[in-house]
C-alpha cells in the first residue's frame, strides 16, 4: 500500500473516476486566468466541465499536464470544458511554468486559496467532473492519463442529449 | 517513502518564499520524506483506503513512542514566524494531507515529517483502513537524511 517513489506516478494505476455520492452542486467561483480572461463556473452550464486543482511545484500535477493537453485537443471541439485551477501562485510563476509545459486550456488562478477551500480537496492534484447541470459527478485524486478513452467516454456520456 | 536531503527541502521552501531561517529549521529539524500512497485496486468502487496520519507512531530506542510531525504543527510555527500567505499555502499543499481517502486508481504525493535531526533513526508504525478494516505495518530503521 505504501508506494515507492518513481518518476512516473501514473504507471500501473487504473484510469478511474470515482462517482461522487449525491452529486452535490459544484461551488461557483469567478476567477481570472493567466491571460486576464474571467471565468465564472456557472457560465459553463450546459456542458460537462473537467476542473483540475494543481500547482507548478507538484510533481504528479506536472506529469499529467501533457495528457490534459492531449485531452483538450480532442475536447475543445466537443463542447466539453477543461479548466486547470492553480492554487496559491501568481501569474508570473504559472507563465514561467508554461515555457516547459505548453498547454492551451485555461489556467485559472486561485491565488489566496479561497476557492479550493470551498471544494472537497485534500491533496493536489484533484480533479472533478461537473455535469451540464452544475453538479459534481466524478472525482479523481492524483493524476490521470486524461486522453484515455476510458476516462473521456465517461465525460462525454454526461453531455446533454439534443 | 524517499528521504529528502535537508538541502533539497531547504531549496524547495526557499523557492516558495520561505525566509532562510525558516527553511533551515525544516532542514535541521524536519526529517522530511517524500511520501507516496496509492490505491492499486482496479475499480474505484470496490476498494477504499483511508489514511489518518494522526494515528501513525514513531519510536526510537530508549525513547517514548510519539506521533509524527503533522503539517498543522508546522503551520502553527510558520504563522508564529510571520511567513507570507503564499508560502503557507504552498507548505500546506506540498505536505501529505493529514487525512486522505483513496478509491481504486487514486494516489497522492506529499511530504511527511518526523521532527528529528539529520541521521537519526526510528521505527514507524503505519496505520490505514481498507474498506473499514484497520491495518498496521511497522517500517523499522528509517533514517533521516544526513545534512551534507
Amino acid at each position: 500500500m505504501v508506494g515507492i517513489s518513481n518518476l512516473h506516478a501514473m504507471e500501473d494505476l487504473a484510469q478511474t473516476l470515482t462517482p461522487v455520492e449525491g452529486r452535490p452542486p459544484a461551488p461557483d467561483f469567478i476567477v481570472k486566468d493567466i491571460e486576464d480572461n474571467t471565468h465564472k463556473l456557472s457560465d459553463y452550464r450546459g456542458q460537462p466541465v473537467i476542473l483540475n486543482f494543481w500547482a507548478t511545484w507538484c510533481p504528479p500535477c506536472r506529469e499529467e499536464m501533457p495528457a490534459m493537453q492531449r485531452a483538450w485537443e480532442k475536447l475543445r471541439t466537443e463542447n466539453i470544458a477543461l479548466l486547470a485551477m492553480d492554487v496559491g501562485e501568481d501569474e508570473d510563476t504559472i507563465f514561467t511554468f508554461t515555457a516547459d509545459y505548453a498547454v492551451e486550456f485555461p489556467l485559472l488562478m486561485d491565488i489566496d486559496s479561497s476557492i479550493i477551500q470551498q471544494w472537497p480537496v485534500l491533496g493536489l492534484p484533484t480533479t472533478f467532473v461537473i455535469d451540464p447541470e452544475g453538479r459534481i459527478v466524478y472525482r479523481a485524486v492524483g493524476g490521470r492519463e486524461w486522453d484515455d478513452p476510458v476516462l473521456l467516454d465517461q465525460v462525454r456520456a454526461l453531455k446533454l442529449k439534443k | 517513502m524517499v528521504q529528502r536531503l535537508p538541502d533539497q527541502t531547504r531549496a524547495f521552501f526557499l523557492a516558495r518564499g520561505f525566509d532562510k531561517e525558516s527553511a533551515d529549521i525544516l532542514g535541521k529539524k524536519g526529517c522530511v520524506f517524500q511520501s507516496i500512497m496509492k490505491n492499486t485496486a482496479e475499480k474505484s468502487a470496490t476498494s477504499l483506503i483511508d489514511i489518518d496520519l494522526k494515528l501513525w507512531r514513531m519510536s526510537q530506542p530508549n525513547s517514548s513512542t510519539t506521533g509524527i510531525r503533522l503539517s498543522s504543527d508546522w503551520l502553527k510555527l510558520w504563522q508564529h514566524r510571520g511567513l507570507g500567505k503564499s508560502s503557507q499555502i504552498a507548505f500546506k499543499w506540498s505536505f501529505f494531507p493529514t487525512v486522505q481517502h483513496f478509491q481504486g486508481g487514486d494516489y497522492n504525493w506529499g511530504m511527511t515529517s518526523y521532527g528529528l535531526p539529520p541521521g537519526a533513526s526510528f521505527d514507524l508504525t503505519v496505520v490505514w483502513k481498507e474498506n473499514g478494516q484497520p491495518h498496521t505495518e511497522i517500517l523499522p530503521g528509517i533514517e533521516c537524511a544526513q545534512d551534507r
